[in-house]
Formats: C-alpha cells, structure tokens, sequence
C-alpha cells in the first residue's frame, strides 16, 4: 500500500510548526512532508511524494514569497496526478477576489482564516482525507481509527466480500 | 427724436442765406475723424446727413462706443459752452454732411440774433433731452449689468468652494482607502505571529502535563534542563533541510514515529550523536525513557521559543504602527526619512511578498518634517509600484545624501510609464486602474497627493523610466538644516 502524504505549505517556519503539530495524530498513517514556498512544494510532490505514493491532502497558505498559494493550487488541481488531492487554503487575509478564483480554479475543498483552531483544522483535514480514500482507495480498513470510521463503515459494508471478487 | 427732413433742409438753407452766422457746408466721408477727445475744437456742427458715431476712451485707453450722433442733431455740442478739449472722439459711420459755424459765433448769435434761436433752439433742447435720456438709459444698463455680475460672482464663487469640497472628500476617500489597505496589512501581518503563540501556547501545556506525569528524579534534571536549553536556543530549520535529515533518521531508526524524527531532526547533530550514543550504548528502558522525555522537554524549548519569536514580531508590528500612524502630528521634526520607510515596508509587508525587495539605504535621511504625511508618500509611492508590477517584480527603496538635501527613490519593475503620460501621472484623477476595479481601492489621488506633501516640505516629486523597464519616483527633499518652515496644509 503506497502512503498517502499530507503535504503543508507555510513560510513563516513557526506557523509552519504548529500547522505540522496540529495535524501529526495523523501522521500515524498519513505522512506530513512541509514546504516553504510554491516552487519548493512543487519539488516535495515531484520528487519525494509522488515517487513513493500520493498526494491526499494539501494545506496551503494563501500569500507566499514568489508564486502564491491559491496559484500553486490551481496547478495541482491541472495536473492529473495531482488532481484527485484535495486542497484547503489557510488564509490570514479573506480576500473574497482570491477565494472566488480559488473555489472556481483549484476547486478548492475548503478555506481556513488564521488564527484557526485545531480541532476544525483537524476536522477538515479528516473530512477531506475520508473523501480522498473513499473515492481512491479499495482497502479502507487501515484508515478505520485515523479517519471518519463512520462514513469508512458505510463504504465497506457496500463493498463486495474479498470472496465474491 | 428725428427731425423731418423738410424742416432741416428749411434751418440749413437759412442759416446759409444769413452771412452773419459764418457757417458753411462740410461733407464728410464714412471714416472720417471730425473730433478727438482731449483736443480742443472751435466749430459747433449740425448734422444734415449721415451718422456719425462717438467714442470713448477708458484709463487703458480701449476706445468705446457710447453713442452716435444724426442729423438734426448737433456735433460738439458740450463744447458749446465751456470751451474746454473735446470730451469724445466723433468718426463718421456713413458719408454725409455738416452744417458747421464757429462756436463763439453760434453763442453770440444764439443771444443776440433775432429769428436764430426759434431756428436752432428747439433743436438744440430736443438734443440735451435725448442725450439726457440715453444717460438715465445708460444708469439703468449699469445697475443691470452690476446685478448680473454679482449674481455670477456668487454662482462662481459656490461652485469653486463645492469644487473644493469635493476634492476634499475625494483626497479623504484615498486616505481612506489607503488606511483600509493598511489595516489589511496589520491584519495579516498580526495574524501569523497570533496563530503561532496560539498554538504553541495550547501545545505547551499538555505537554508540560504529560512530562510531569512521572515522577521525575534529581539526576534526571540536569538532562532535562539541558533539553529545554536546546529547545530555547534551537533555531527552525528550512524545510529542504529539515527533510533530508528526517530522511536520514528515518533510515538510522525505523522505529521511531515521523513527528518524533521531526522533532529530532531539529535537534543540532552533535548533541544528537552524544544523545544516540548514550542510548545505544545502553539500551534499557530507563535510558529510552530519559531520551523520550529530553526530546519532550526540547519540543517544549522549541514552542517556548517561537512564542517569543511570536511576541516580538507583534511588538515589532506596534512599534511600526506606532512610527507609521503620526498622522496628527502637525509639527515639523526632524526625522531619518528611512525609519518611515521601514514602518511602510513592516506594515505592508502582505502586499509586497509576492516580489523581491530591495533596500538600500546606507546613511542617515535626514529632514524637518511631518513624519505621517511623509509617510503617505512612501505608502502612496509604494502601493503604485505593486500595482505597476501586478504579480511579480523587483521593488527597490534606495536612498542617499547630497549636499544640502536627501533623496529617496521607489523603483518598480513594471512597464513604465508611457512617455506622453510622464507628467500626467500626478494629476488628481489620473489613473491607469480599470475603472470597474473598485476593489484595488485608490481613485488615482495617490500620486497628487505624494506629490503635494513632497512639495509642501521644500521638495520635488519626479517620475522617469528606467533603462530595462520600470518606473523610479524620486523624492528629493531639503536635508534638516536646509528645510523650509511651511505651515501645515
């Protein structure tokens, strides 16, 4: 089974650290990789994660150095290995202009204004990672006890018994 | 008041027949100067034929019209009496003729004469009633004329003072909009360093709990004090070296969990090394034990640390709107022009991430001066170069002293300025932002408004293109000594 990474990406390295703290209970089954800026993360997608597995979740910070985040998304959301992952922006400004692209372009899954709190950071990322394993993967059950156990039931009743296939 | 010609043509033929009376006939063609004002003249005429007309001169010496004389009427009529230089200019409008005689002749017959008077003294009457009523007429004209003027004074002046009041309120409206643009930069700027003391700050306590969870023994302490050292003084990583390192740990213990490899991955090498050194040497569950709560107590080093860094960045944001918002400050002092570019830089730091900032400001710029509106220039000058740019580009602030003044330049990498419009840029209303982009927030006031602070302190605001592309506003201001002592406004 090839890892599904959480990839976060953030400049100002405290904020960086926390987003990364806030979100390791699922590093358990969830790797987290971290980028400082759009062409950085790029690299962490082309040569550390997607070689190894997929990229399930990205949580993006909407103004970077150079290119933005809102930018770097609507890049992922075009190409077609990146685009199944799902996209959540963490913004300290909620420029309606910028989310209105976002939403539009990078069909963005879900928006986030710092400060944010950890449990609905938590929250999110559970819900958007539910949906990415429910839509990509066959074999649920090793999400069981990171994930919405609930909605990962559901699917695994529906499912064929290993037998049947 | 007209005379039938018949009658005239009767007064004309006897006055000529009477040898006494001196006159004679005088044509005269249309054109023709028969009297100049200031000049002294000794002939009375009676008009026969034509028109003639009469002028005037003013202080300035513009000739005006003030009436004309026909026949039947006399020419040289308010010479009669006193004899003094003529008070008109009379031109001929049409050809015609006078019946001319001198003037001391005309008064004595007039006395004198029997039968000249019944001839000339109705005509001469019906002439002064209708100079007399030209002049009430003319009386009439004046006060109308006076009445009109003063009512389009009044409109006039209205319509400047609404003009002014809607200048005003435009120049607010910029301000305004600028602040809005301001007070996003605050928000953003502050927002960071919020959410990372938020989160260190609920990470931190959970986990001095959970470390405290056991008891911890005295000749642990030493150890975990040194742990927290580390963590106090640890310096983040960038991210690239962060994971090769991770990489690395990852490799040397595939046991251990990812963010604990995180954790350990900041920890400096050497201290890790010693660290690993005394657990592999050794490896019983005390020593695995006493490093897993080191590492705890290096994570609390680190969350104490960027709580710090935290504080620090918002107390550096207050000191910058602190320097930025002297708005009010009407008095002039004498400020280093570079500590308000640098509280503009802070304080708008979220508009100028996405391009490459360059500073170059090596000496003092010093100046008399109002602090806050200087630096709306430097914002106004600054938010146009980021708007010239768009998405990406290079700004650079530099600055130098020459004798007797400083100067401080914003540079943009953007497309320039169209040559025709170089000097237009800095008229209020003037702007190359789509109208229907309201969201951008400025109205085009803002380089009228640098430019007028600039010149309010002795200085000069002055645009040109630069070699490669680009646009560089330069200030140049009086240094201290030099500075004028312009009220403010």
């Amino acid at each position: 089974m090839s890892p599904i990474y959480i990839l976060c990406v953030e400049d100002e390295p405290e904020v960086l650290a926390a987003v990364v703290r806030d979100l390791a209970p699922f590093e358990v089954r969830f790797p987290i990789e971290s980028a400082a800026t759009a062409a950085e993360a790029r690299r962490v997608v082309h040569e550390v994660i997607l070689p190894r597995g997929k990229l399930g979740v990205v949580v993006c910070d909407h103004l970077l150095p150079g290119e933005d985040g809102v930018s770097f998304l609507v890049a992922l959301q075009r190409d077609p290995r990146t685009a199944p992952a799902r996209k959540i922006l963490l913004t300290a400004q909620a420029g309606l202009a910028a989310t209105v692209q976002a939403l539009n372009q990078a069909q963005l899954k879900h928006y986030l204004a710092k400060p944010w709190d950890p449990e609905e950071l938590r929250a999110v990322v559970r819900r958007q990672l539910t949906d990415f394993v429910l839509e990509q993967e066959t074999d649920l059950y090793p999400y069981l006890t990171v994930l919405e156990a609930d909605r990962l039931t559901e699917k695994i009743r529906q499912q064929p018994l290993p037998a049947d296939r | 008041m007209s005379i039938p010609i018949r009658s005239l043509e009767r007064v004309r033929e006897a006055l000529a027949s009477m040898p006494e009376t001196e006159s004679r006939d005088r044509p005269f063609v249309a054109g023709e100067v028969l009297l100049r004002e200031g000049e002294r003249a000794d002939r009375i005429g009676l008009v026969i034929q034509g028109e003639i007309e009469l002028y005037k001169r003013d202080a300035e010496g513009r000739e005006h019209p003030v009436g004309s004389v026909r026949p039947g009427q006399f020419l040289g009529l308010l010479l009669l009496s006193s004899g003094e230089p003529s008070f008109l200019t009379a031109r001929a409008k049409t050809d015609g003729r006078l019946l001319e005689m001198p003037r001391k002749t005309f008064l004595r017959l007039l006395y004198n004469l029997p039968g000249f008077y019944q001839m000339v003294g109705p005509l001469l009457l019906g002439n002064l009633v209708s100079r007399y009523r030209r002049v009430v007429q003319l009386h009439l004209q004046v006060a109308e004329l006076s009445r009109a003027l003063a009512a389009e004074k009044a409109q006039l002046q209205a319509a400047l003072e609404q003009l002014e009041a809607t200048r005003n309120r435009l120049i607010q409206q910029e301000k305004m909009a600028t602040l809005g643009q301001l007070v996003a930069g605050i928000a953003h700027e502050i927002n960071n360093p919020v959410a990372s003391l938020a989160r260190a700050a609920d990470a931190i306590g959970p986990a001095l709990l959970g470390l405290l969870e056991r008891p911890v023994e005295a000749r642990e302490l030493e150890v975990l004090r040194e742990g927290l050292q580390q963590g106090l003084r640890h310096q983040p990583l960038q991210t690239e070296v962060q994971r090769e390192r991770m990489d690395q740990l990852a490799v040397r213990f595939p046991d251990l969990p990812r963010p604990v490899l995180r954790t350990l991955a900041q920890v400096e090498p050497a201290v890790l090394e010693a660290f690993a050194y005394y657990v592999v040497a050794n490896p019983t569950v005390e020593r695995k034990e006493l490093a897993r709560r080191w590492v705890e107590m290096f994570e609390i080093g680190t969350l104490v640390r960027s709580m710090r860094v935290a504080a620090e960045r918002i107390g550096g944001i207050v000191r910058s709107l602190k320097g930025y918002s002297r708005q009010d400050q009407a008095e002039l002092a004498e400020v280093d022009l570079r500590d308000g570019l640098r509280d503009t830089l802070v304080l708008f730091g979220y508009l100028l991430k996405r391009f490459q900032v360059v500073v170059d400001l090596p000496v003092p710029l010093v100046v008399r001066g109002r602090p806050g509106e200087l630096n709306q220039v430097w914002t106004n000058l600054i938010l146009n170069a980021c708007e010239a740019m768009g998405e990406r580009g290079t700004l650079t602030l530099s600055g130098g002293a020459e004798p007797g003044a400083v100067w401080v330049r914003v540079q943009d990498t953007g497309p320039g300025v169209p040559p025709a419009l170089l000097e237009r840029i800095f008229e209020s209303g003037f702007s190359t932002k789509k109208p229907d982009d309201p969201a951008k927030g400025g109205l085009g006031l803002g380089l009228a408004i640098a430019r007028s602070i600039v010149e309010q302190h002795g200085g000069r605001l002055t645009v040109e293109n630069v070699p490669g592309g680009g646009a560089a506003f330069t200030v140049r201001l009086p240094a201290a000594a030099a500075a004028p002592t312009h009220p403010p406004g």
